[in-house]
């Protein structure tokens, strides 16, 4: 009995690391060999007890369709991710999601409240923040925060002022 | 010999001696010949299980800090780096540790926490937007396997709590699901408890059925906070009605089933130590009757204050308390807790001294995450306070080796 219950752990310890592993590797494939998409956000900056201080980020433009719908993405003149419409079946070629959520972006605890503050000190029509976004096959994994095309921690360390 | 029947003979040999049955040399002869374990034991498995806990919740809240200024492939290496660890001891306990209750809850402790931040930190760095009851209830489903595995009552724990954070975002009927999950283990926990294991099985289901059918009557009316205090009273209520139908009723799973309503009712309760809650004129109504009877009951039973008079009395209290829930809930745990460990200490129970350090705990990892304090600061002095409960733990093992040889 002992001996099967070794290989159940055994089997049990793989499928433990395993299912992480597999996240990692589907995240890590989007990341590198997916399309990259910018989506303009505005954010706030709530908390996750277990995960860390975050980004709250509202998208500007509506990322959920009809339930269970896929949404066939493009990408305007300047890069921008644009949804071209909603399908019901699975878009045989080309980038789509389903069910897009990119309502996080996780940070540094002091940088987080910097980031929120960000919102009310900055112009929005001359400055833009955006998500960079990887796509691949309905994966999605998000790259980066950027405002003006700078890495939003790398913005935080070079402007003071948002330092209160 | 077991630790209850040790307890009998001393008090009964006390009274033999009075009786003039035995002489006191003999009363000591006797006691020499079964001596009773000293405080060790439980002691060790409470450093255990909270150095265990202390590293690693220390080791999530220090991944929670987010390293951005790593590469991702060094964070995904450090994601990794507390499960394959936690395997490793895991694998060692397996082989070489198994009959040691400490080793067997501690390394099942820190298998599933090690899991919550492996997989915390992995959504930290691919910025995943799953909600935290989503991300819970994953962490709970996958742990559960090593709660068996590895027979460990503080494991399993973990996944009861999982399964009340989750009940606040999940339908009923997926929550119930999750707590059947948890059945076999209660199952196998009554059947090494003897003969009486069948019936009071059978009991624990008719418990279960009575806290559901509570749940579906009261559930459209009433919020989930005031319908499942009810459910622990009436349960309490039950098992009352039981002794005093029958003096020699000598089941407990009703009364257990009730404790561990009316205990996740509290945790739940006192995750916002500054909530409040509601209570209708309806759940008045409900716990002043249930309340009513079950006074009149005890009255005309007689006897001694109970645990189930004490968990009557903190279902009761919460409800009182309600618009400052957060609060009183988190007094309560903290009391009851206490109440346990000193208990269990004394007549060396595990079941209590486990039961009061599992409540501990609960509110340990419950206010540390609502601290205002910086995650790093607080994780590690988490694990440092852990190292230390461990290191005391290792400690009194090698005094009680030495001791012993």
């Amino acid at each position: 009995m002992k001996k099967i219950l070794s290989y159940v752990l055994a089997v049990y310890f793989l499928l433990l690391l395993g299912i992480p592993g597999y996240f990692v590797y589907r995240h890590y494939n989007t990341l590198y060999t997916g399309d990259g998409y910018k989506f303009v956000v505005e954010p706030y900056d709530p908390y996750d007890p277990f995960r860390g201080r975050y980004v709250a980020l509202r998208p500007e433009i509506p990322l959920y369709g009809p339930k269970g719908e896929y949404g066939v993405l493009e990408q305007n003149g300047d890069g921008y991710g644009i949804i071209r419409e909603w399908t019901a079946t699975k878009p045989s070629g080309g980038q789509y999601v389903k069910d897009m959520d990119l309502s996080r972006y996780y940070m540094n605890e002091k940088q987080a409240p910097r980031a929120e503050r960000l919102r009310k000190n900055i112009d929005f029509d001359g400055e833009g923040m955006y998500l960079m976004v990887y796509v691949k096959q309905g994966h999605y994994v998000i790259e980066g925060l950027y405002v003006n095309d700078t890495p939003i921690e790398e913005y935080l360390d070079q402007k003071e002022d948002f330092s209160g | 010999m077991d630790q209850k029947k040790i307890k009998w003979l001393e008090q009964e040999s006390g009274q033999w001696v009075e009786d003039g049955i035995i002489t006191p040399l003999q009363r000591s002869q006797i006691q020499m010949r079964y001596p009773a374990s000293s405080a060790g034991s439980p002691l060790l498995l409470f450093f255990a299980i909270i150095g265990s806990v202390l590293v690693g919740t220390g080791i999530i809240l220090v991944f929670a800090t987010n390293w951005w200024k790593l590469t991702m492939e060094v964070r995904i290496f450090l994601a990794f780096l507390p499960l394959a660890a936690a395997e490793g001891i895991g694998v060692y306990i397996w082989r070489k540790q198994y009959h040691s209750l400490a080793c067997r809850e501690g390394g099942a402790i820190f298998l599933s926490l090690s899991f919550f931040a492996t997989l915390a930190l992995i959504g930290q760095i691919f910025h995943t937007s799953s909600d935290l009851s989503s991300y819970v209830l994953v962490c709970i489903l996958l742990t559960l396997p090593g709660a068996y595995l590895f027979r460990s009552k503080a494991a399993m724990s973990i996944f009861v709590l999982g399964c009340v954070m989750a009940a606040w975002d999940w339908d009923a009927l997926v929550v119930l699901g999750l707590m059947g999950l948890s059945l076999p283990y209660f199952y196998i926990q009554l059947c090494q408890k003897g003969e009486e294991a069948a019936p009071n099985y059978l009991l624990f289901l008719v418990s279960i059925l009575t806290a559901n059918t509570v749940i579906q009557v009261l559930i459209r009316d009433m919020t989930v906070f005031e319908t499942a205090l009810i459910c622990g009273l009436a349960l309490i209520l039950v098992d009352a009605l039981f002794r005093f139908i029958s003096p020699s009723y000598g089941l407990n799973a009703a009364k257990l089933f009730s404790a561990f309503v009316i205990t996740a009712t509290i945790l739940a309760a006192s995750l916002d130590f500054q909530g409040s809650e509601t209570v209708s004129p309806a759940g008045f109504i409900w716990s002043g009757s249930i309340g009513v009877i079950y006074l009149v009951l005890r009255r005309r039973m007689g006897g001694k204050v109970t645990s189930s008079d004490l968990f009557f009395i903190s279902g009761i209290l919460l409800l009182i308390g309600a618009p400052f829930g957060g609060a009183v809930a988190c007094l309560l745990a903290v009391g009851l807790g206490i109440y346990y460990i000193v208990l269990g200490s004394k007549v060396l129970e595990l079941g209590k001294l486990n039961y009061g350090m599992t409540l501990v705990i609960a509110v340990i990892l419950i206010r540390f995450f609502d601290s205002s304090l910086g995650l790093l600061a607080r994780g590690v002095v988490f694990i440092l306070l852990g190292i230390m409960f461990l290191a005391i733990n290792l400690g009194i093992s090698r005094k009680r080796k030495e001791q012993r040889s």
